[in-house]
């Protein structure tokens, strides 16, 4: 019988592969799965899939090499996201076949406008059933979400705070350094709730946390949910349904410095944002400033019209003093008036006297006794 | 004099003689038993005051 080596026919196969594909590019969607990627080659291998009622009906190896690369990498810093199992994306493939490798797809390119659609509309699902499921609590209002935990009042002081955040983080320590070391020297207790944040499970550890809390009994003022450094792409937990309902129902005031600025998370949106974990400390001591300044204005004003008052009232007194003054009889005589006087009593009207009455005319510091000769 | 008499009602009582004084509704025979009695509502409101700064002071 007989036979060729196994490459002469995989080199058949690749002459064949070569004349039907030459250097012909596709784009094609498809799903990704088993991502592994070489972030300092540059390099991410990875499976393109196609899925029926959720059975693979294909499946195809494929590599982005450095040129592919950097879609991958315009994929993170656009999305936000990490470039990872499950998403759907659109590229653009070349054929390739090794007759060691066998058969594989080159990714050339990735369409991330497509990957940024898909991100919204899976987002305005996830806030369109949050609203509908709220019973009427999550309201909407020109792209502004009103939620129960946003209703909830701040406390005039803020002064026990619950911290979730990933323990020795750029976060942790951004929020600490910049409350604990405040201006005007306001003193706080933190209590650390610590989880990890990033990674496809790090919503329920957020979540658990929040149980934690809550189960902790502690009445605290606020709690903190702050994220900083590492990586700039992973803020999924931040997207989820489970977590973004349970902070939008939160009995405490929940703020957030989850540390990006260009993009809202819906989580955010359930709650007070402030970008960074920097941001939260500082509006926490400036929430408390402005109480302590509302309260020495208010000290100032009444201190203000106490004194008015008590300038009024002894303007008042001098006034009624100067008046019991001209009203003396002592100081009318010093005018050069005289008082009269008969039988001790002051004669107010001539009719009271008769010729013969002795009479005590008082003038200044002086008595003068006379008899009446006449009254006419 | 009643020790007890606050500052208002001692203001009130001064401020109705000198209206009584003025409009002559005191006879000259109890006018000078009344100006002492004013004297003295005087003195009261000017101790009230005073008190009532220091106590703000404090």
């Amino acid at each position: 019988m007989q036979s060729i080596n196994l490459s002469q026919l995989l080199y058949k196969i690749d002459e064949t592969l070569q004349s039907q594909f030459g250097y012909q590019t596709f784009w094609i969607k498809a799903e990704i799965t088993d991502v592994k990627k070489y972030e300092s080659k540059r390099w991410c291998f990875l499976k393109l899939i196609e899925k029926k009622d959720e059975q693979i009906i294909a499946e195809m190896k494929a590599t982005a090499w450095s040129q592919g690369y950097v879609f991958v990498e315009q994929f993170e810093r656009l999305t936000q996201q990490p470039f990872t199992n499950g998403l759907q994306i659109v590229c653009k493939v070349k054929v390739k076949y090794s007759i060691k490798y066998g058969l594989s797809f080159d990714v050339l390119e990735i369409d991330n406008s497509f990957a940024l659609g898909q991100i919204e509309l899976q987002k305005q699902a996830t806030l369109k059933r949050l609203v509908d499921d709220s019973n009427g609590q999550i309201i909407k209002d020109d792209e502004q979400y009103f939620t129960p935990n946003k209703r909830l009042k701040l406390p005039f002081v803020i002064q026990k705070i619950a911290l979730i955040t990933a323990q020795n983080s750029d976060g942790q320590r951004d929020f600490k350094n910049e409350l604990l070391n405040n201006n005007y020297g306001y003193a706080f207790q933190v209590d650390e709730y610590l989880c990890q944040i990033q990674g496809d499970n790090a919503h329920e550890n957020i979540i658990k946390q929040f149980e934690q809390i809550f189960a902790s009994n502690i009445q605290y003022d606020c709690v903190a949910m702050v994220r900083g450094g590492g990586s700039e792409t992973d803020f999924k937990p931040f997207e989820q349904y489970e977590l973004a309902k349970l902070v939008a129902f939160y009995h405490i005031p929940v703020f957030t410095g989850i540390g990006h600025d260009r993009n809202t998370s819906i989580v955010d949106l359930m709650a007070r944002q402030l970008k960074t974990p920097t941001k939260v400390a500082a509006h926490i001591v400036d929430h408390n400033f402005m109480f302590e300044n509302n309260l020495l204005y208010q000290f100032n004003q009444i201190e203000q019209t106490i004194a008015l008052k008590i300038d009024r009232a002894k303007q008042n007194l001098v006034n009624l003093k100067r008046l019991l003054q001209s009203l003396d009889p002592e100081n009318v005589l010093k005018k050069g008036y005289a008082l009269v006087k008969l039988n001790n009593k002051i004669v107010s009207n001539a009719n009271q006297l008769k010729a013969g009455d002795e009479v005590e005319t008082y003038i200044k510091d002086t008595k003068v006794v006379s008899v009446v000769s006449d009254v006419q | 004099m009643n020790q007890e008499i606050t500052y208002s009602q001692a203001q009130q009582k001064l401020e109705e003689m000198v209206a009584q004084m003025e409009n002559n509704e005191i006879d000259l025979e109890t006018l000078s038993q009344k100006l002492v009695e004013a004297k003295a509502l005087v003195k009261l409101c000017e101790v009230k005051l005073r008190n009532i700064e220091d106590s703000i002071e404090k």
